[in-house]
């Protein structure tokens, strides 16, 4: 109490002297926005012209105050400018822990986002705590207004605001309807899920709230950071900024000026080959937090290069899938753009407000909300109906139906099977969602097929086993169609032995090596040449071992596939096979074990646990997705440079004979034989148990907070306070434990590949300058490059793992104070008040950056 | 504690090493830069970032050592301009193929106010006195900016770029 009592204290300080401001509580005198604009405008006179503002314009003062303290200020609008108006008492924890970053910020410290930021908490019809005090004005919510949660998580807060006015103009009408209903909690929902956050689970980040496990990125699963991520192409998805904004970007042209070519027409096996191939050539370098706007001009260059590789590796199989892989691309790239057009293709199903739950309603659609899934779909589709060769291809590649799957759609997947085992508000919402997406389906898959298909998928989903085609499958269909017959049909073959009985002899010798690699758990193998290098990476790790022969193969055939055809048509193509092999992979990795995982949690949970869900979610998936995210962080590295064409062309004949050597030669990586070395495996299986052991703070922490809502303003409120920042800090040192391993498990990867990269190089170095061919060089050049990058990317590993080491010695000082403080104040309750203001203080800012 | 490359880096490679230093743990990213011509404008890319360079010429080779003065050149063009240096003649377990005396080496470090130590990278002799000397300085150097008034943070990264100059590299050239 006298904690809270100080930070009105201080309040009261901070708004004297200002008009109409009053502080006498922690709720209604924050209602009409002065107090937030007074205290801002006494510390930053130059954000706020107070006296223009009038205390009847609630929405409009608190909207100033909250969009300007995010803005310039950092601050994270925990409160939302309509819940303000739509209150009548404000949530008093809300206002008190926002206001508090108010203290924080202006005591010289600035908050740093973080997960423990307590977003407005609102009162949710199922499972949230009832707040005593909050009455919600019946009328007022303005209904039009979609959720914020809807809007795409963008990096920068900046655009918000934007967004948000875009949404509103064209909401889906599904998603209005899904809005009224919970019109109330919308701020307290998860961007992602849609569903309460409880405080504990509270994962904020730039002004959005998510449910921890929610805060992933869709392809490699690894937790995303602040200003690291964008929205994905499925609405309510996100995706880390290196895989994603490349991909998205660089698609749309990229995909052009190959069909221009006639290079275009294989598709990419998977859309997860584009994101795949997208991370991979993502620039490492890029900052985390670098603007938006920032990123997408250094994309842009190594995009290019990197783009031509998933071309010519994926083959871009049919214009449709490219095309609709486009508008998703604008969409993530620009929020505020995207939606525009994202209403004309997607809208039903993209707008944002419904994004999560139609996700989850519909199976199908969830997947179909990615780029990279649709694309698979479609290539599926197509490939048995249009060429009798497809159809024996999809035959074989059936059982590898996972594999079409994008990273992203198994979440969405996993989800929407839990979501039909719960019964849940959401119903309405689904019927309308699954129809809309069918229709846009075909609409951008363009071909007949594809409708029947997609609705064949999501039957699929649910179950366990997939009869769908496999990504390689998926692949050979959209190739053969549009390709001329002589080359379609050698690849085809191929295609289909290979996925059915692995490799074919017939696969060029490039394919062999790497494929044989895959199979063995690769870690050891270092391989020569470039498309080995990539394969490695991703062979460490253990979900290969995991997933089924034939996903696996499935890759590396396509690989194959691929290699050959453009070399039959043009030299270059062949150097991409190595690049586009991993993307294929991953994706189709990661798709095949969540399916298999996800069905079972879902019919075990009970409606309430959304949060096991989502939880359970991440862990079924979470082993596999993340050797794809670090995977990806390799690739990109090596790609990034973007390869020259003519380079790319050289390097593939030259491959082979590294290749031979490597084999030959037993060499281990020297960063596996360091004592530092953590195998991958032990590396996810401490991860997993970390993701155990939050779920269960998490479950605690729910409870916790039902109850501090209950002692709200009574005596036992200080002493129930310490125990709650104490799990607060636990769960954060799981959290920063966790995002070690995975930095850890990164580098690892990356070393590894150094190590073959530098391997190759000095094969290629040593041969005597006289005997060099301008391939030789070319290749050369291209592998300093890679080398380069790789470098570059360990070096910004260690630089993040740097500037969390030293945010976290600051936390734990508070933390360790604050908690001392508090419970020093709760032994003496009346003697020491000011420790107790301080120790307050100090746990509010711990929430904060928590 | 001990890593041997056997081959000079290609261009440029880095590792990490913790040390404990007057009772505090310090991380030290230990880069290391090819001298090779070839790789030249790739690594004075990362000269920016560094707080020690040690600049490593070989005692068997005369040429390598008249080319520090070259580096320490570049160093002033591209290095932060409060970079901690170092000199070190490497090779020193090589007494009966030297070609740069002791008392050139420190001669040299003295004109340009530079530490000196002569090292055996193979017998491990004063690699490690040399890396702890660096870092030594190099924290005096921020305790004492700490202390200037200018908040730095409580524990930033330290980066130790290490030159060497050597030109025939392959084998050992390196190690730490």
């Amino acid at each position: 109490m006298a904690a809270i009592q100080a930070l009105q204290q201080w309040c009261k300080k901070q708004c004297e002297g200002y008009k109409d401001v009053h502080i006498t509580n922690m709720t209604t005198s924050f209602r009409d926005g002065l107090a937030f604009c007074a205290i801002l405008h006494r510390h930053r006179p130059d954000l706020i012209n107070f006296n223009a503002l009038s205390k009847e314009n609630v929405f409009e003062n608190n909207q100033l105050a909250f969009q300007m303290a995010e803005k310039e200020l950092g601050i994270p609008a925990l409160l939302d400018a309509e819940d303000m108006v739509a209150l009548k008492v404000p949530d008093r924890l809300s206002i008190l822990t926002y206001v508090s970053q108010y203290y924080n910020y202006f005591h010289g410290r600035s908050p740093i986002g973080g997960m423990s930021g307590v977003k407005r908490p609102s009162s949710s019809p199922a499972e949230e705590p009832k707040e005593k005090k909050v009455v919600s004005e019946p009328a007022v919510p303005a209904p039009a207004k979609p959720p914020r949660i809807h809007v795409p998580p963008e990096p920068k807060t900046n655009l918000a605001p934007q967004e948000r006015n875009l949404v509103k103009e064209n909401p889906p009408a599904t998603g209005r309807r899904i809005l009224v209903e919970t019109s109330n909690t919308r701020s307290s929902d998860c961007a992602v899920c849609g569903a309460h956050v409880h405080l504990v689970q509270r994962h904020l980040v730039d002004g959005k709230l998510y449910h921890r496990n929610c805060f992933r990125c869709k392809q490699c699963s690894n937790t995303l950071t602040s200003g690291a991520y964008k929205a994905g192409t499925e609405p309510g998805t996100l995706i880390c900024t290196r895989h994603e904004e490349p991909n998205h970007l660089h698609v749309f042209p990229s995909s052009r000026d190959i069909g221009g070519q006639n290079k275009l027409t294989g598709t990419t096996s998977t859309s997860g080959i584009h994101l795949k191939g997208l991370e991979s050539k993502k620039p490492t370098q890029e900052p985390l937090k670098t603007n938006p706007v920032l990123r997408n001009s250094s994309l842009a260059k190594p995009w290019e290069p990197s783009y031509l590789g998933t071309n010519k590796s994926g083959s871009v199989s049919t214009s449709p899938i490219t095309r609709r892989t486009d508008p998703v691309g604008g969409k993530t790239d620009r929020p505020e753009a995207g939606v525009a057009p994202a209403t004309s293709h997607w809208t039903a199903s993209s707008a944002k407000t419904q994004q999560a739950r139609e996700i989850f309603f519909q199976p199908g659609l969830g997947s179909s909300g990615l780029p990279a899934n649709k694309v698979e779909p479609v290539k599926n589709h197509v490939s048995p109906f249009k060429a009798p060769e497809a159809a024996g291809k999809t035959s074989s590649p059936g059982v590898s139906a996972p594999g079409v799957n994008s990273g992203n759609s198994e979440k969405d997947r996993a989800r929407n099977i839990l979501m039909h085992a719960l019964p849940g508000p959401s119903t309405p919402g689904r019927r309308g969602s699954p129809k809309a997406q069918p229709r846009l389906l075909g609409v951008r898959g363009s071909s007949p097929t594809t409708s029947g298909f997609q609705r064949l998928e999501p039957k699929d989903v649910p179950n366990v086993s997939k009869p769908t085609s496999g990504p390689g499958s998926s692949e050979k269909p959209g190739q053969a169609p549009p390709r001329t017959a002589a080359p379609n049909s050698p690849k085809d073959p191929r295609h289909i032995v290979g996925t059915a009985a692995q490799n074919p002899a017939k696969d060029p010798p490039v394919s062999r090596p790497a494929e044989a690699r895959l199979k063995v758990d690769v870690k050891v193998s270092k391989a020569g040449g470039p498309g080995v290098t990539e394969e490695k990476s991703e062979s460490p790790a253990d979900w290969r071992s995991r997933l089924k022969p034939v996903g696996t193969k499935f890759p590396h055939q396509g690989d194959a596939r691929n290699a050959p055809k453009p070399a039959e048509v043009h030299k270059s193509v062949i150097n991409i096979t190595p690049s586009s092999a991993p993307k294929e992979t991953k994706p189709a990795f990661p798709k095949v074990s969540l399916m298999v995982q996800e069905p079972a949690p879902a019919a075990d949970q009970p409606q309430k646990k959304r949060l096991l869900v989502s939880s359970l979610d991440i862990t079924s998936g979470w082993q596999k997705p993340r050797p794809q995210g670090e995977d990806a962080p390799a690739l990109r590295k090596v790609e990034e440079p973007g390869w020259p064409k003519k380079a790319i062309a050289s390097v593939q004949p030259s491959a082979p004979e590294p290749f031979k050597k490597r084999l030959s030669s037993p060499a281990v990586s020297p960063s596996k034989l360091s004592s530092d070395y953590i195998p991958e495996k032990e590396i996810q299986k401490e991860v997993q148990q970390i993701e155990r052991d939050l779920d269960e703070l998490e479950l605690k922490g729910v409870d916790m907070e039902k109850q501090l809502r209950k002692c709200e303003g009574d005596d036992r409120e200080d002493a129930l306070m310490v125990e709650w920042f104490k799990l607060i800090h636990e769960k954060q040192l799981l959290l920063r434990r966790e995002s070690e391993l995975m930095y850890r498990s990164r580098q690892q990867k990356l070393e590894e590949k150094q190590w073959n990269i530098e391997t190759e190089l000095r094969n290629l170095m040593n041969k005597p300058e006289s005997l060099k061919t301008p391939k030789d060089k070319a290749q050369e050049e291209e592998l300093l490059k890679s080398y380069l990058a790789i470098i570059d990317g360990r070096n910004e590993i260690v630089e993040n793992l740097d500037e969390d080491r030293i945010r976290e010695l600051e936390e734990d000082k508070e933390m360790a104070a604050l908690i001392r403080k508090l419970d020093v104040s709760r032994s003496n309750q009346e003697g020491e008040k000011k420790k107790v203001k301080f120790g307050l203080f100090k746990l509010l800012q711990l929430k904060i950056k928590s | 504690m001990k890593a041997i490359f056997f081959f000079c880096p290609l261009g440029i490679d880095f590792k990490i090493r913790t040390i404990e230093l007057d009772g505090k743990k310090i991380k030290l990213q230990i880069w290391d830069t090819a001298g090779q011509e070839r790789f030249r404008t790739i690594t004075t890319a990362y000269y920016r970032g560094a707080m020690g360079i040690m600049l490593v010429y070989d005692i068997t080779n005369e040429k390598s050592f008249d080319n520090i003065k070259n580096w320490i050149r570049n160093i002033e063009e591209h290095a932060s301009s409060d970079v901690e240096r170092m000199i070190l003649g490497n090779k020193c377990d090589m007494n009966e193929k030297r070609q740069v005396s002791k008392e050139k080496g420190e001669k040299l470090a003295i004109d340009y106010g530079i530490k000196f130590l002569e090292t055996s990278a193979k017998s491990s002799i004063n690699v490690e006195e040399a890396f702890f000397t660096l870092a030594r300085d190099i924290m005096t150097k921020l305790n004492r900016k700490m202390n200037d008034g200018s908040s730095a943070s409580a524990g930033g990264p330290v980066k130790i770029t290490e030159n060497r100059s050597k030109k025939t590299s392959f084998f050992r050239c390196a190690l730490l």
